[in-house]
């Protein structure tokens, strides 16, 4: 059979736990003066909430919170280890000077691979001394700097 | 580094305690408290003060001991009924006198129907009954509407209701 009160039931336990609304509040308070299952409900729930007032705790020692902290210094140490090897802000500079190094060497083998197929001339009119240039005129092949011809460098 | 140190001073207990209640052994209760501080200090820069700090500290807590529950696939073993009563005694206590030996039989048999609730049950009925949260606070934890707290704990009443009484009249 179905339990006529099972509704307030949910509101007893709200109340008990002061968080019914006032309106509702007033209502059960209503309710209880005229129901005596109701009644019983609420003294039944006090009883059972005596029951758990004395369980166990742990104690918090010294020693689980030196755990902790050492756990935390520990911690720190690896990120300020990560934050070294992963760079934060002056990331970018290095990557910035790390391409130039990339365009400046692929210009150079760009260059070192044009002189073995051009004039002598024409590597002397660039403006960076490459290896296989300053070679071709250590051998006597390229022009000297004074005498060289202005060509226009096809690119 | 001693601002951390002064919160775990004065939080770690209740970190503990939570846990242990949420999952029903020692050991497991002092890695997640021990845990939940370490993340703590992680998300300290992102940690914005909207709520109290406790109620931050519950969440963490909360949230490492249902990752506990999933990892184990179900409700945690059978809670150790040796730290019941907070000594180290196992089982029974046949040198305590028979009031005291009664009184840590009553606890023990509180402790295991709170930890035979469903979890997110037990959360609200913990976080409310024993930690004295309330629901608005319980829901800002467990990422849930207030009805919802409110009914939770209500099952979990009625379920230790039960299975109290069916233990005494077994007893």
């Amino acid at each position: 059979m179905k339990d006529p009160c099972s509704r307030w039931a949910a509101r007893i336990t709200r109340w008990l736990d002061g968080e019914l609304p006032g309106g509702e509040e007033a209502a059960l308070k209503e309710h209880l003066t005229s129901c005596r299952d109701c009644r019983r409900r609420v003294k039944e729930q006090e009883r059972l909430r005596a029951r758990w007032s004395d369980l166990a705790t742990l104690d918090s020692t010294p020693e689980d919170r030196a755990a902790v902290m050492a756990a935390a210094a520990e911690d720190a140490r690896r990120d300020r280890i990560r934050r070294w090897l992963v760079p934060g802000a002056w990331g970018s500079w290095v990557t910035a000077a790390a391409m130039l190094g990339v365009v400046i060497l692929g210009f150079q083998a760009w260059r070192a691979y044009r002189a073995s197929s051009l004039p002598a001339a024409w590597v002397a009119s660039t403006p960076v001394l490459s290896y296989v240039e300053w070679t071709a005129r250590e051998r006597g092949d390229a022009p000297p700097p004074e005498a060289h011809v202005e060509l226009p460098v096809p690119f | 580094m001693a601002a951390f140190g002064i919160l775990v001073d004065r939080h770690h207990a209740r970190a503990l305690n939570v846990a242990y209640r949420l999952l029903g052994d020692a050991e497991s209760a002092r890695d997640v408290a021990q845990e939940s501080f370490l993340r703590l200090l992680k998300a300290a820069r992102r940690y914005e003060a909207r709520g109290r700090f406790t109620t931050y500290l519950y969440t963490i807590v909360r949230n490492l001991t249902r990752e506990i529950h999933r990892r184990r696939g179900r409700h945690p073993e059978t809670p150790l009924t040796a730290e019941v009563s907070g000594s180290a005694v196992a089982g029974r206590t046949p040198d305590l006198p028979d009031d005291r030996r009664e009184q840590e039989d009553r606890r023990r048999r509180v402790w295991n129907a709170i930890q035979g609730l469903p979890e997110d049950q037990r959360a609200a009925f913990v976080l409310s009954e024993l930690e004295g949260l309330s629901y608005a606070d319980i829901a800002r934890v467990c990422k849930c509407p207030e009805g919802t707290v409110a009914s939770r704990k209500h099952k979990a009443i009625v379920a230790l209701r039960r299975q109290l009484a069916r233990e005494e009249i077994g007893s």
